[in-house]
C-alpha cells in the first residue's frame, strides 16, 4: 500500500484528505464548543435567575413564619399579668401550640431575670427553675436596655442544640417600666428544615442564614452554626481556590441588599449564590442564602461535551473512512495505472512487431519494387533492342516494295541494304536468344550439357568469329585492334556451347571498348589446395577505356552495362553460366589502361 | 490536313532542313532516303549528339527546321541534347524518336523539366514522322 502514496500527486490528494478531515473535526470540536458553552451560559442565567426567584421566596416564607412568632410575643408582652401568672400561661400555651412547628417554646422572665412562666410547663417544674438568673442573657438585657424586640444570633444553649431567641420587653404604664421579657426559642434546626423543605426541589440546592454581623445562623453542617463566617472553622471549610471570592460575596451580601453571583469551584463546576435580606419589623435582621450547583448546566455541559466527543470522533471516521476510500481509490488507480501501464507495454510490443512485420514488408517491397523497376528497366531495354533492329529491316523492305508498286517487276538492291538486313536480323537473333538464357536463368531451368573439349578450340574460334564480325562491321578498327593469343591445350568438363558464349561475349565486349590496342588471352589451370580441386582460369584483358567505377560493383548484374550498343545482359549471362559450372567470374581495371576479365571454371 | 499544313507552312518555297541523330546507322540511312525521296525535305544526320551539337553550334539561327533526335545514345544522349540545343536556342523545334517503352505520361514523370510535345516511338512509321515533321514546321 505504502508504495501507492509514493507519487507526489497521490501524496498531496493524502495530505489534502487528511487536512481537510483535521480540519473539519476542529471546527467541528470549535462549534461545539461554542455551541456547549451558550447552552451553558443559557442553563446558568436558568439557574441564576431560577435561584434568585427562590430566594426571594424563601425570605417571604421565612418572613411568613417568622412574623406570627414576633406577633405572639409582641401581644404577650402587652397582655403579661404579674397578678395573674396562671391565666397568661394558659395564654402562652396556646400561644406555643399555634407556633409549634417552630418555636420550643415561649418563656416569661421577669425584670431580675427569673423565670415566670414557661409555655407547657407547670408551675411546679417552674418553680424548680427559680434559681436560675437569666438577667445576663441578650435576649433579657438588649430588650432591657433598649426597650424594642431583640433578635439573635444562633445560640447554643447547655444542652448544645443552636437557637435562636425572639424577646419583646415587658414595658408598663406610659413610663414604658421595665418588666421584664417575653422570649420565642426557635430550634435553628427546625427553622432549617423547614427552609430547606419549601426550597423547590429543581434548585437541588442549600439553604443557609447568616444574621447581619456575620454569624451563621444555619447551614447545612450544622458543626458551622453560630460562627463567624471568616473564623476559623468556617473557613477551612472553604475550598482553598474559590475562598476570596467567596468571601467577598459574603461581605457584600451583609450590606443588605439581594444579589446572585457565580462561583466557580475547582474543577469548573459552577454554582449560583444567591443572597437576600430577611427584614423584620423594618429591621434588617438576617441574609437568607440558596446556592444553586449548575449541576444541570453542567450535565449539559457533560452531554454536549459528548455531543462534542462524538461528532469530532464521528468526523475522525469519517476521515478515516474517506482516507481509506482515498486509500482504495488510489490503489484502484495504482493497479488500473498497471494494467495500464501492461497494456501499454503489450500495445508497444504489438506495435513494435508490427513495425517489424512492417519494416519486413517495406524490405519486401522494396525487393518487389527493385525487382519491378529491373523487370521494367529489361522490358525497356528489350523493347529497344527489339525495336531497334526491326526498323531498319522495315524500312528497306517497305522502300523496295514501294518500288514494286511503280509498276516495276524488278527492283535494285545495292549491298548495303542486304547487309543491313542480315545484320539487324541477327541481332534480333542474339537478343531473343539473351533473353530466352535470361528467362531460363531466371526460372532456374539453364540446365549444362557437359563434355570434354578443348578450351584452345573454342578460344580460337571466338577470335576468328570475332574478326569476322568486326570485317564487316568495324574493318577500320580491326586494323587498330590486336588480339593476341598464345595456344594452349587444356581439356575441361563443361558445357561447351555455354562456355563459348561467355568467352566470345567477354571478348566482344572488351573489343566493343577497345577503339584501339590489344586485347590478350590467357589460359592456364591452377590447383586449389584448399579444395584439392585443379581449376581452369581464363583472362582477357585489353587497353581500352576500362571500367566505370560507378558500375564496377554491380559489373555482372543485368544491365549493368553503359554500353548503347548491347543488351546489358550479357555479362549476367556468363556469370550464371560460370557460377553454374561451379566457378567465379570478375573483373579489374588495370594499373595502366583497360581491364582484365577473369573467370574459373573447375578442370573436371 | 496535309493541304492544311501546306497552306500555312511559311517555309513550303524552301526545302526544310531536318537534322536527325541517331547511334544507329541504319535508321538514319534509313530516315534521310525516306524524307529526302519526298523532296520536301533536306535531311542531314549525325551519329553522335556531340556532332550533331557541333554542326548545330556551328550554323546560324534557322539554319535547321527541326531536330529529330534519339534518346538513347552513348556518350550524350538525346536528353543532354535537347537541354544544350534549348539554351542556345529555347526556339528551337525538336522532336525524339526513341525504341523504349514508354507514353508520354511517364515520360513527362520521369523528366518533368523536359516539355515533350513530340515523341514518336519506333520502329517508325514513315508517314507518320513526314505529318509530325510537317505539324511541327507549321506550329
Amino acid at each position: 500500500m505504502l508504495s501507492i502514496v509514493l507519487s507526489r500527486i497521490n501524496i498531496f490528494l493524502l495530505i489534502l484528505v487528511i487536512g481537510v478531515g483535521i480540519s473539519l473535526s476542529i471546527l467541528s470540536y470549535h462549534y461545539s464548543g461554542l455551541t456547549a458553552d451558550q447552552i451553558g451560559e443559557i442553563a446558568s442565567n436558568d439557574i441564576r435567575s431560577n435561584a434568585i426567584i427562590e430566594t426571594d421566596g424563601l425570605s417571604k416564607t421565612l418572613l411568613h413564619i417568622i412574623d406570627p412568632v414576633s406577633t405572639n410575643l409582641e401581644i404577650l408582652s402587652k397582655i403579661v399579668n404579674y397578678s395573674n401568672i396562671e391565666g397568661t400561661s394558659i395564654i402562652m400555651d396556646a400561644v406555643q401550640n399555634s407556633t409549634r412547628s417552630l418555636t420550643e417554646g415561649y418563656y416569661w422572665i421577669d425584670e431580675n431575670g427569673k423565670i415566670v412562666s414557661i409555655s407547657n410547663v407547670n408551675s411546679s417544674i417552674i418553680a424548680s427553675y427559680s434559681g436560675i438568673d437569666l438577667s445576663n442573657r441578650e435576649y433579657f438585657v438588649i430588650p432591657k436596655e433598649t426597650h424594642a424586640s431583640y433578635y439573635s444570633s444562633a445560640i447554643e444553649s447547655i444542652d448544645k442544640v443552636p437557637r435562636l431567641y425572639i424577646s419583646f420587653p415587658v414595658l408598663e404604664g406610659s413610663n414604658e417600666v421595665f418588666k421584664g421579657v417575653i422570649v420565642a426559642s426557635i430550634k435553628i434546626h427546625e427553622l432549617g428544615r423547614f427552609l430547606q423543605s419549601e426550597l423547590a426541589p429543581q434548585v437541588a440546592g442549600n439553604v443557609g442564614l447568616m444574621d447581619k454581623n456575620g454569624i451563621i445562623i444555619y447551614g447545612s453542617n450544622p458543626s458551622l452554626i453560630g460562627k463567624y463566617y471568616l473564623g476559623e472553622e468556617f473557613q477551612s471549610l472553604v475550598p482553598e481556590e474559590i475562598r476570596g471570592p467567596y468571601n467577598s460575596l459574603l461581605a457584600r451580601s451583609l450590606k443588605g441588599s439581594a444579589g446572585a453571583e457565580d462561583l466557580i469551584l475547582f474543577g469548573g463546576n459552577k454554582t449560583t449564590l444567591t443572597y437576600q435580606p430577611v427584614f423584620i419589623g423594618g429591621k434588617y435582621l438576617w441574609t437568607l442564602f440558596v446556592s444553586s450547583p449548575h449541576q444541570l448546566a453542567a450535565e449539559v455541559g457533560v452531554l454536549i461535551n459528548n455531543q462534542k466527543n462524538f461528532s469530532t470522533l464521528m468526523i475522525l471516521i469519517i476521515g478515516a473512512v474517506a482516507l481509506g476510500i482515498a486509500f482504495l481509490i488510489l490503489s484502484w488507480n495504482k493497479r488500473l495505472e498497471s494494467a495500464v501501464n501492461s497494456r501499454t507495454i503489450e500495445l508497444k510490443d504489438a506495435n513494435n512487431s508490427l513495425l517489424r512485420y512492417n519494416k519486413l514488408l517495406e524490405s519486401a517491397n522494396e525487393k518487389l519494387s527493385i525487382h519491378d523497376k529491373m523487370q521494367k528497366e529489361f522490358i525497356n531495354i528489350a523493347a529497344h533492342e527489339l525495336r531497334t533492329p526491326i526498323m531498319p529491316i522495315l524500312g528497306d523492305a517497305i522502300y523496295l516494295e514501294r518500288q514494286f508498286e511503280e509498276g516495276k517487276t524488278e527492283v535494285m538492291v545495292d549491298r548495303e541494304q542486304v547487309s543491313s538486313i542480315i545484320r539487324n536480323a541477327k541481332r534480333l537473333r542474339r537478343l531473343a536468344s539473351d533473353i530466352l538464357d535470361i528467362t531460363k536463368i531466371e526460372s532456374q531451368s539453364l540446365k549444362l550439357n557437359k563434355e570434354q573439349f578443348n578450351l584452345n578450340d573454342i578460344i580460337q574460334s571466338s577470335i576468328s568469329d570475332i574478326k569476322a564480325q568486326l570485317l564487316s562491321s568495324n574493318p577500320e578498327q580491326l586494323e587498330n585492334l590486336t588480339i593476341s593469343y598464345e595456344p594452349k591445350d587444356i581439356f575441361v568438363f563443361a558445357d561447351k556451347n555455354r562456355i563459348t558464349q561467355v568467352i566470345f561475349n567477354l571478348l566482344s565486349n572488351s573489343v566493343k571498348f577497345t577503339e584501339k590496342g590489344s586485347v590478350e588471352i590467357m589460359i592456364k589451370s591452377e590447383r586449389d589446395t584448399t579444395t584439392d580441386t585443379t581449376y581452369v582460369i581464363v583472362s582477357i584483358k585489353d587497353t581500352g577505356q576500362g571500367i566505370d567505377k560507378d558500375i564496377l560493383p554491380r559489373l555482372f548484374t543485368k544491365f549493368a552495362s553503359k554500353s548503347f550498343e548491347g543488351t546489358g545482359l550479357g555479362l549476367f549471362i556468363s556469370k550464371s553460366i560460370i557460377n553454374s559450372h561451379g566457378g567465379k567470374i570478375w573483373a579489374v581495371n588495370n594499373h595502366d589502361s583497360g581491364a582484365t576479365f577473369y573467370f574459373s571454371i573447375p578442370q573436371q | 490536313m496535309t493541304s492544311e499544313v501546306e497552306i500555312n507552312n511559311p517555309y513550303k518555297n524552301k526545302m526544310a532542313r531536318i537534322m536527325v541523330v541517331d547511334d544507329e546507322k541504319d535508321i538514319l540511312r534509313i530516315i534521310k532516303r525516306d524524307l529526302e525521296i519526298t523532296n520536301e525535305f533536306q535531311v542531314e544526320v549525325f551519329s553522335s549528339g556531340h556532332d550533331a551539337l557541333n554542326s548545330f553550334k556551328n550554323h546560324e539561327l534557322g539554319y535547321y527546321d527541326v531536330i529529330i533526335t534519339d534518346i538513347r545514345m552513348p556518350r550524350m544522349n538525346g536528353f543532354e541534347l535537347y537541354r544544350h540545343i534549348k539554351e542556345m536556342r529555347p526556339n528551337t523545334k525538336i522532336a525524339f524518336i526513341t525504341a523504349f517503352e514508354i507514353n508520354k505520361d511517364e515520360f513527362t514523370k520521369v523528366l518533368p523539366s523536359i516539355d515533350v510535345k513530340d515523341f514518336i516511338i519506333k520502329p517508325i512509321d514513315m508517314n507518320d514522322l513526314i505529318f509530325k515533321i510537317k505539324s511541327m514546321l507549321a506550329a
